[in-house]
C-alpha cells in the first residue's frame, strides 16, 4: 500500500519459463546483460507454485515456451487469464519452436501480448518485453492510484464521510446544514477538510476521486 | 503429345499405309463370298489409334490406306467405285469412333482405370456394329446383293470388334512413355516368359485337337492369360492378348479348321480378352492405389520428422542465438579496440543461427499440406506476382512471363499452389545456374486446355530430365540435387493432383515441367 512509485521499475522482472536448460540460462544472461530483472522457472507447475507464494506484488511480464512437460504454455496463460491461478496479472508472451497457426491463434485469443517463433532476434525479443512491460506499468500505476484514493478517503472522519456523500448527492453547505441540522458554518468547516484530505479543488475532481474509491 | 514436325508426320503415315496393308493382307482369311468380311481384322486399330493420336487430320491417310487396300487384295471381286465406297464408309467410321474416344471425356490412352478400359470396349463394340451396319447396306444397295447380308454384318461385327479389342490397348498403351517402358520391361521378366510359353502350351493344345473338341477345350487358354493379367495388370495381359489372336488364327491355318468354327473361336477370344482386360485393369488399380498410399505414408512420415527435427533444433537454436547476442552486449559493456571484428563475427553467428532456423521452419511448411482451404482466385494474378518476385530475386536469368488475355479462375488453395510454382522456379533456377557460358532463361506461360483445364508451364534453359529419370524425380527422396531432400517434386505433383489436376515433365533438350488444374466455371469471364 505504502510502496513508493519510484520503486515501480525495480519490481519489473521478466519471469522466464522453459524446460530447455539453454534457453533458459542464455535468455537469463541476455536479458540481464540488457538490464532487465529475470526469474527462471523450469516448468510451468513451478512457475505456479513460486507464484502460490505470494505473487501479488509481482509485476513484469512472463515469456513462456509452449511445449513443457506438465502443463503447457498456452494452458499456463489460459489458467491466468481465467484467474484460477493466484492473482498474477502480468502480460505474457509465448514463444514457440513450432509455431503453428493453431497455437497462436489461440495464444491471441488467450490475449497474449506477442509470439515469438524460436529461435527469434534480440530486437523482437526485447520489443516484446518492453511492451508487456509498458502494459503492466499502466496497470500498476492504476493500482497505485486505486490505492492511494482508498487511502485518502479512510482518513476521511464518519462525519466527514456522511458529508461527503451528500456533496456528491449534489447538495449545497445550506441544504446539508438543514438535513444534518448544523449551523452552515459547520457544513463550511467539514467541506474545506474533506475538500484537503481528498486532494480536490473541484467538486467534479472530488466525485472523481470518490468514484474510483 | 508434342506436335510432330511435317517431315516426322509423313514418317508416320508412311509406316500406317504399309502397317495397314501388311495387316490386311495377313487377316484377309476366310473372307464371306460377296460381302469379303472376314472374321478377324486387326488392321481398324491401326487406323484408329492413328485418328486418335494425330487427329482428324489423318482421315484422308486412312481412306488411301483402306481403299489401296481393297484394290490390292481384293481387285478381283471389287470395283473401283465399289472400293471407294468402301474406303469412305470405313473412314467415317473409324474417324467417328476415334471422336467417341477423344470426345469431350477423353479415354486416357494409358487405361489406368476400369472406366477407361470399359468405355473403350463399348466404343469399339458399337462402333463396329454401326460401321458394319453402314457398309453393309452401301453393299446391298451398289451391287444389289441381299442375301447373307445379316451373316456379313455380324462377321464384320465380331471380326472388327475381336480385332480391335485385341490389339487397339496395345497400341494405345505403347503411344504413352510410361506405359512404354512397362510393356518393354516386361519383354526381359523371366516369368513373363515363361507365362508366355504356358500361352503356346495350351494353344498347342487346343490347336492338335480334333475340331469338334477344340471349342471345348478353349477355356484352357484362360488359364495362362489370366495368371498374366493377375501378375503384370494391362501391360503383361494386352501383348499376351495379341499373342493369343496371332496363335489362334495359326492355329486355325494350321489345323483346317472349318470358317464357321474360326468365327466361334473368335467369339470366344473375345470373352478371353475383355475377361484378361477387366482382371488387369482391377490389378492396376489396386497396384496404383497401394502405390499412393505408400507415398503418402512416406510423406507424412517425413511430417512428423520435420516437426520433430523442427522442435529438436529450434531450442538450441535460440540458445546459441542468445549466447551470441548476450556476447554482443558484454562486448558492449568493455572497452574495445575501435576496430574489434567481434562484434561483426558475434552478429554474423546470430544472423546463421536465424538462418538456420529460417530452413527448418520453411521444411516443416512444407509438409504441412494436410488441410486444404480453397478459395476460387485468378491464377494469372497469383502466378504473376511469384515470377515477379523471382525475377527480382535474380536478376542473372531471363525470366519471361506470359498471362492468359482474360482472368482465369480457380478453386485452389493459393498457398500450395504458389509452393508449386516456386518449387518449380527454384528448380529451372538450380538447372540454368549450370549453364556457365549459354544463356540463363525461364519462361513461364498460362494457356487454357481442352476440357476446362488450365496449364502452366515453367521451360528453362537448363540441361533437362533425362528420360530415364522422368518417373524417378517424382518419388519422395530421390534428388539429383546435391543439396536436395527429393520432396519438393514429389509434393508438389501431390499438391496438383489433390486439385483434380497433374504435373508433368516432358522430354527434350531442355527443362520442361507444367502443371494443369481444373477451371472453375463462373460468370467472371
Amino acid at each position: 500500500m505504502n510502496d513508493p512509485a519510484e520503486n515501480l521499475e525495480d519490481r519489473l522482472t521478466v519471469f522466464i519459463v522453459d524446460d530447455d536448460a539453454s534457453v533458459r540460462d542464455s535468455l537469463a544472461l541476455l536479458l540481464g546483460l540488457r538490464g532487465f530483472n529475470t526469474r527462471v522457472f523450469e516448468s510451468a507447475d513451478s512457475f505456479l507454485a513460486a507464484a502460490s507464494g505470494g505473487a501479488e506484488k509481482w509485476a513484469g511480464c512472463l515469456l513462456t515456451d509452449i511445449r513443457m512437460p506438465g502443463l503447457s504454455g498456452l494452458e499456463l496463460l489460459k489458467l491466468l487469464g481465467r484467474g484460477e491461478a493466484p492473482r498474477i496479472a502480468i502480460p505474457v508472451v509465448i514463444m514457440s519452436a513450432h509455431g503453428d497457426v493453431a497455437s497462436v491463434r489461440q495464444a491471441f485469443r488467450d490475449s497474449a501480448v506477442d509470439f515469438l517463433a524460436k529461435p527469434f532476434s534480440e530486437e523482437d525479443l526485447i520489443a516484446a518485453i518492453e511492451q508487456s512491460f509498458s502494459i503492466d506499468r499502466r496497470r500498476l500505476k492504476s493500482e497505485m492510484q486505486h490505492h492511494r484514493q482508498q487511502g485518502m478517503i479512510d482518513s476521511l472522519t464518519e462525519r466527514e464521510r456522511e458529508i461527503c456523500d451528500l456533496m456528491i448527492d449534489g447538495l449545497s453547505n445550506h441544504e446539508i446544514a438543514a438535513k444534518l441540522d448544523i449551523s452552515h458554518r459547520t457544513a463550511q468547516v467539514h467541506r474545506g477538510h474533506i475538500m484537503q484530505k481528498m486532494g480536490a479543488a473541484t467538486l467534479a475532481e472530488l466525485i472523481s476521486r470518490c468514484r474510483n474509491g | 503429345m508434342p506436335e510432330p514436325t511435317r517431315r516426322r508426320l509423313f514418317f508416320i503415315y508412311a509406316v500406317f499405309v504399309v502397317a495397314y496393308l501388311v495387316l490386311d493382307r495377313a487377316s484377309y482369311l476366310f473372307p464371306l463370298p460377296g460381302f469379303n468380311v472376314t472374321p478377324w481384322n486387326p488392321q481398324p486399330s491401326l487406323a484408329i489409334a492413328l485418328l486418335v493420336l494425330i487427329g482428324q487430320k489423318a482421315i484422308w491417310v486412312v481412306y488411301l490406306a483402306i481403299l489401296a487396300a481393297e484394290l490390292m487384295f481384293r481387285w478381283e471381286v471389287t470395283s473401283l467405285s465399289s472400293a471407294m465406297l468402301v474406303g469412305a464408309v470405313l473412314a467415317l467410321g473409324y474417324s467417328a469412333m476415334a471422336t467417341a474416344m477423344r470426345g469431350s471425356r477423353p479415354i486416357a490412352l494409358s487405361l489406368r482405370h476400369r472406366e477407361d478400359v470399359a468405355r473403350l470396349l463399348v466404343v469399339i463394340t458399337v462402333g463396329s456394329l454401326l460401321t458394319g451396319l453402314a457398309l453393309v447396306l452401301s453393299i446391298m444397295v451398289t451391287r444389289g446383293l441381299l442375301e447373307g447380308a445379316l451373316l456379313a454384318w455380324l462377321r464384320f461385327w465380331i471380326g472388327d470388334t475381336v480385332g480391335m479389342v485385341v490389339s487397339l490397348p496395345l497400341i494405345l498403351m505403347l503411344s504413352n512413355e510410361v506405359r512404354r517402358k512397362q510393356i518393354i520391361g516386361l519383354g526381359r521378366s523371366r516369368e513373363y516368359l515363361g507365362q508366355c510359353i504356358a500361352l503356346v502350351a495350351s494353344l498347342l493344345l487346343v490347336f492338335s485337337l480334333p475340331e469338334s473338341l477344340q471349342l471345348e477345350f478353349f477355356y484352357l487358354l484362360f488359364l495362362p492369360l489370366i495368371w498374366i493379367a493377375v501378375r503384370h495388370g494391362l501391360a503383361g495381359t494386352a501383348p499376351a492378348m495379341v499373342f493369343a489372336q496371332v496363335g489362334v488364327i495359326f492355329g486355325v491355318i494350321g489345323s483346317g479348321t472349318s470358317s464357321l468354327s474360326v468365327l466361334e473361336l473368335q467369339v470366344l477370344l473375345l470373352a478371353l480378352a475383355i475377361a484378361g482386360f477387366f482382371i488387369a485393369v482391377v490389378v492396376d488399380e489396386r497396384q496404383e492405389i497401394s502405390e499412393s498410399l505408400q507415398r503418402t505414408l512416406k510423406l507424412a512420415a517425413a511430417g512428423e520428422m520435420a516437426a520433430a527435427i523442427a522442435h529438436e533444433l529450434n531450442q538450441p537454436l535460440t540458445a546459441l542465438n542468445n549466447y551470441a547476442q548476450a556476447c554482443r552486449a558484454i562486448m558492449e559493456k568493455t572497452q574495445s579496440l575501435p576496430d574489434d571484428p567481434l562484434p561483426r563475427v558475434l552478429g554474423q553467428i546470430s544472423a546463421e543461427a536465424m538462418r538456420a532456423g529460417d530452413v527448418i521452419r520453411r521444411l516443416r511448411d512444407l509438409f504441412k499440406g494436410g488441410r486444404l482451404e480453397r478459395m476460387e482466385c485468378d491464377l494469372n494474378g497469383l502466378l504473376a506476382d511469384i515470377v515477379e518476385d523471382f525475377g527480382h530475386k535474380h536478376p542473372d536469368v531471363a525470366v519471361t512471363w506470359q498471362a492468359l488475355p482474360q482472368q482465369v479462375f480457380a478453386r485452389i488453395d493459393e498457398v500450395q499452389v504458389a509452393l508449386v510454382l516456386r518449387n518449380l522456379l527454384q528448380n529451372a533456377f538450380d538447372a540454368v545456374s549450370k549453364n556457365v557460358n549459354s544463356e540463363k532463361r525461364i519462361d513461364v506461360s498460362v494457356s487454357k486446355e481442352d476440357h476446362g483445364f488450365v496449364r502452366v508451364d515453367v521451360l528453362d534453359s537448363g540441361p533437362g530430365v533425362a528420360g530415364d529419370r522422368q518417373e524417378k524425380i517424382f518419388e519422395p527422396f530421390y534428388s539429383d540435387k546435391l543439396s536436395g531432400m527429393g520432396v519438393g517434386l514429389s509434393l508438389s505433383r501431390t499438391i496438383i493432383e489433390s486439385h483434380g489436376g497433374q504435373l508433368e515433365v516432358e522430354p527434350g533438350p531442355e527443362g520442361r515441367f507444367y502443371f494443369t488444374l481444373p477451371l472453375h466455371e463462373t460468370s467472371h469471364e
